[in-house]
Formats: C-alpha cells, structure tokens, sequence
C-alpha cells in the first residue's frame, strides 16, 4: 500500500501542472465541483500523469465510478507502484 | 524583472480576416476552423479559432508590451482550454511574469481559453529528429483509424516563407526566432491536417527549445501513445528549434442520423396523413428525425434552415425518395417575425420548435450574455414563431417544445441553457390557456443521439427516435386520421 501522504504530496504537484497554479488544497473529498476548470479533459490530464506517476492502469469502470479525489487515491495506494 | 500580476497586454479580434490570414500561414484549414456547416456536428457546434493562433497572438502580445527577458525562452507549456469561436474578441492577460518566465492567459469574457506558460533557461543542443522518412503535406484533413494513429510517424515541412511569417508575428520572432515560430504552425498543421488529421482536437503542447534549425527544416513526430479509453494522440515531436510532446484528441465521427427507412418501420403508415406541419430548424439534429417521422406517418411538413441549405436538401430528398412530402424553407430567427412571411402562404396544423443555437458547455455558471442568447432563441423566438402561425392556422394550432432534463437538474455549465429552457415551459402554460391553440406538448428530453451531439469520449445516448415518436404522437393527440 502507498501510504495516502505521498499519493497526496503527487497530486499536489500534478494538479499544480495540470492548471498551472499552486494554490489547490488537495484532500480526498475533492471533485470537479470544487475547482473552477475541472472539466473532462483536465480529468483525462489528471488520471494520465497520476496513472504514469504511479505506474497503475484505470479499468473503464473504474475511471466511470470516480466521484472525488479520494476514490483516485484509493485505487492508486492499492494497485500503485512508486 | 518585477512580478505582475493580471496585466491585460491586448485585446485581440480573432475575425474570419485573422483566421484567413492565419490559415493562409499555417495551411490548417481543419472544416472545425473553416467550415460553418461542418462546424455545427462538432463538439464546439460552430467554427472555433485555432489554437495556436491564440498561442501565437497571445506571445506577439506579450514581447511587444516588454520588457525583454534576460534570458532566452527554454520551455513552452499550452494548455486549450476551451473553444474560442471565430468572430471573438478576446483578451491576452498575464498572469505572471517574473525571472522564472511568464504565464499568458486568452480570455473570453471570465472564460480562459488558452494557457501560456514560459520558462526562461538556456537553450538545449539542437536535437532535430533524425528524418522520420514519410514527409506530409495534404492539402486536406487526413483521416486515420485508431490502429494507423498507434504506429504513426513522419515529417511535416516547415514554412519556406520565413518572411511572411515575421511579418506576421515580428515580436515573437524577434525574442523565441523566426523558425521556432515557424514550428509552431508547424504543430498545427500536424494536429489539424495529418495526425490526428479531420477528427482532431487540439489540447496542448510541451516543448524545451534546442538549436535553432536551418532554413529547410521539418518537424519531424512520431506516436509516443495512443489511449483508446480517451482518445488521446501524445505526438512526440523535434524540429523548428524545438522538441517535446503535443496532445491532441481523436474526435469521434458525428452520430448517423436516423435514416427514412429505420424511422419509418416504427411509424404507423398514414397515422400523421392530413397534417400540415411545420419544423422549425428541421434540416439536423432532433428536428430531422421529427421531420422524417411526420412524413413517415403521410404528414406534409416543412422543415426550416437557418445556415444549412444543403442539410436541408439532403433531408428533403431522402424523405422524398421514400415517398414523403416535404417542403424547404430558409428561416433564419435572428430576422424576427417577418421572416417567416413566405412560410406563411400555407396555414399549418402543428409546428415542431426545434431551432437551436449552439450549445456549449459554460464553466461560469450563470452568464447573462449567455443566458440572453439562449432567451433569444427559446423564449423570443419561439413566442413569435407561434404566434405568427396561430394567425393562420387551420383551426387551433399544436405545438410541441423540446425543453430539457437539466431543468430539474442543471448541471455545472448548463445553468443557462436550462434557466431559458425553463422559460420557455412558462410560456408554453400560457399557450394552454389561449384559444388558438390545441395540444401543447413539452417534453423534458435527455440528451439524444444525433448528428448535433458529438460527444469526445466514450459516450453513447439514447436512440432518439422511439422518444420523438410518442412526442409526436402526443402532439398529434384528436389529429389522427384527419
């Protein structure tokens, strides 16, 4: 299991590429609502640099039954690699 | 240099002259830029300025204002964010700009359309790719399947007319180098024109500078991945003084409309015969399938276009082929009542109200220029449209209004369009009440598969036909076998 801190601290830095700024507080019960942007195609940007930071794989049903943050987070501290 | 922050350098109108000139520049003439037609079965529902003619005019902007930089620009990072529409004026904002480099955003209203963003650093050692065999140069969209896009590569040559080119963009010339600006209308003719080609959407880039390239250089790219699950192209690209990635998706093809012969084996013969109808914007989307329904059930309909002429021809024949009747009819709504003055010699039993404009998704929320565009078609139009019909139908006029499942549940980017659709039911409780009209019939419909709802990723929506039908027949109720 990778430990939620160090999911975190990655997210943070891909969110801060994904929309170039810094400034988004990353917690598990983060979603689209919360960030001004977050549109399909910024989730797509999201799953692909999480997926190849972690070198995990998303099944459809997967990416289809992500409803926050917390949900990615989930499937990366159990199947990820670092 | 100084942070600023939120300085708006220029405002810039991206006319049908500028995408002219730009595509004149670029050779990307993708219909999605182009093609007013073709542009309404794509995504963006109308011709979209290119994305890196906002990059180009937005970095033009940005070293002509100053100061120049100490240092070189070492990496460029674009991100499109959302469509911008040919004909809008929109602003070059920076957002930053410190030694680091500096973050450009076009904006559209309170909509950001394109990021910038710029490190400063020292260039790289010139890494041109090695040729990559294959040189491409269509003088229309290539298409691919997805298998042909996994295993992609070649070259794309850059513009011979480096004068042109610096006339066009002087400042950025000046600060990132003709040729680098060169590659970059490199990268859009590779996007729109060849890989991923027709079906493209532009999403961004990632490029570190190298040595400039010499004055017959190419961009050269190659298939770095191609993900099914999103449809996305990542090209990896060198040449023109820069090496990096480019996104792009693979749009999916516009949805087949129902054909005349699919709807009529779920039509009733002659269960419509003796209606005169009326289709307003009949000639795609929903409004065709209703159209095709009608005069599968023996109806006489006329069917309305606004832009589309040859769409509404194409409808015409084929429900002519099959035996129907059908009657075209330019209408645009935007000319007000008088328009439909030479629609009127007929009276009509029933109008089905189906014009559109665009409908996009809108990351604001609550927009009134939006809200008033939406107003202008669903409530003002449509209020006009009827009651110029009830002057001189035969008997009570019927009317049928597509409003929307988003009105009980909007979700964020539809408020607007939701908010109008809602106005539009207000409207048609009050046409109950009046005299002059018979069955009034809202429905309250998903989104449908048609050729107007052309999702990007894996999407699939209801069959349209079956729920049109019984819209059809509840708005044709006491009409039957006239």
């Amino acid at each position: 299991m990778i430990p939620e801190e160090t999911i975190h601290d990655a997210l943070a830095e891909i969110f801060a590429d994904v929309f170039l700024r810094d400034d988004i507080p990353i917690s598990n019960e983060l979603s689209a609502r919360d960030v001004k942007g977050w549109d399909s195609f910024k989730q797509i940007e999201i799953i692909m640099a999480t997926e190849e930071r972690f070198a995990v794989k998303l099944t459809s049903a997967e990416l289809d039954g992500l409803r926050n943050l917390g949900d990615l987070v989930r499937i990366v501290a159990e199947r990820g690699r670092i | 240099m100084s942070p600023v922050e939120n300085a708006l350098l220029a405002e810039i109108s991206f006319d049908e002259d500028a995408r002219d000139a730009f595509v004149a520049l670029s050779r990307d003439c993708n219909p999605v830029h182009v093609d007013p037609i073709a542009a309404r079965r794509l995504t963006t529902g109308t011709p979209i300025v290119h994305g890196i003619h906002q990059v180009l005019a937005a970095l033009e902007a940005h070293f002509a204002a100053g100061p120049r930089a100490a240092a070189p620009v070492a990496k460029l990072r674009v991100s499109f964010e959302k469509p911008l529409p040919v004909g809008t004026t929109a602003g070059v904002v920076r957002s930053r700009a410190d030694d680091r480099g500096f973050v450009l955003d076009v904006r559209s209203g309170v909509e950001v359309t394109a990021r910038i963003a710029a490190a400063y650093g020292a260039c790289g050692s010139s890494s041109d790719a090695a040729p990559e065999g294959r040189v491409f140069s269509p003088p229309t969209p290539l298409v691919w399947s997805e298998a042909e896009l996994a295993e992609l590569s070649g070259e794309i040559p850059l513009s011979r007319d480096l004068e042109a080119v610096k006339a066009a963009y002087p400042a950025a010339s000046d600060a990132i180098g003709t040729t680098r600006v060169a590659g970059l209308l490199a990268a859009t003719f590779l996007v729109g024109m060849v890989a991923p080609g027709l079906h493209s959407l532009f999403r961004g880039l990632s490029l570190t500078a190298t040595g400039d390239a010499g004055p017959d250089a190419r961009l050269a790219f190659r298939t770095a991945l191609y993900d099914p699950r999103f449809r996305l192209l990542r090209l990896a690209v060198a040449g023109g003084g820069w090496t990096g990635t480019i996104d792009a998706h693979l749009r999916r093809e516009p949805v087949v409309q129902p054909s005349m012969e699919a709807v009529s084996r779920l039509v009733d013969r002659d269960e419509f015969s003796g209606l005169r109808a009326l289709v307003v914007g009949g000639s795609r989307g929903l409004g065709e399938v209703i159209a095709k329904i009608l005069a599968s059930g023996g109806a006489e309909v006329t069917i309305t276009h606004a832009k589309g002429s040859a769409d509404a021809a194409r409808v015409r024949s084929e429900i002519v082929a099959r035996g129907g009747h059908c009657d075209v009819a330019p209408f645009d709504l935007r000319s007000g009542p008088a328009g439909l003055d030479h629609i009127l010699t007929t009276s009509r039993h029933q109008v089905y109200f189906m014009a559109t404009p665009a409908i996009a998704s809108a990351d604001a929320g609550h927009d009134p220029v939006v809200l008033g565009r939406y107003l202008e078609s669903y409530v003002e139009g449509f209020a006009f449209v009827v009651e110029r019909l009830a002057q001189t139908a035969e008997n009570r006029l019927d009317v049928f209004y597509p409003s929307t499942v988003y009105v009980e549940d909007p979700p964020r980017g539809f408020v607007d369009y939701a908010m109008a659709k809602a106005a539009g039911e207000v409207l048609c409780a009050a046409l109950r009440n009046d005299p002059r009209f018979g069955n009034v019939v809202i429905e309250r419909l998903p989104r449908l598969a048609s050729d107007q709802t052309a999702g990007l990723v894996s999407e699939s929506f209801p069959d349209p036909v079956p729920l049109l039908l019984n819209a059809v027949r509840k708005t044709s109720i006491g009409r039957r076998g006239l």
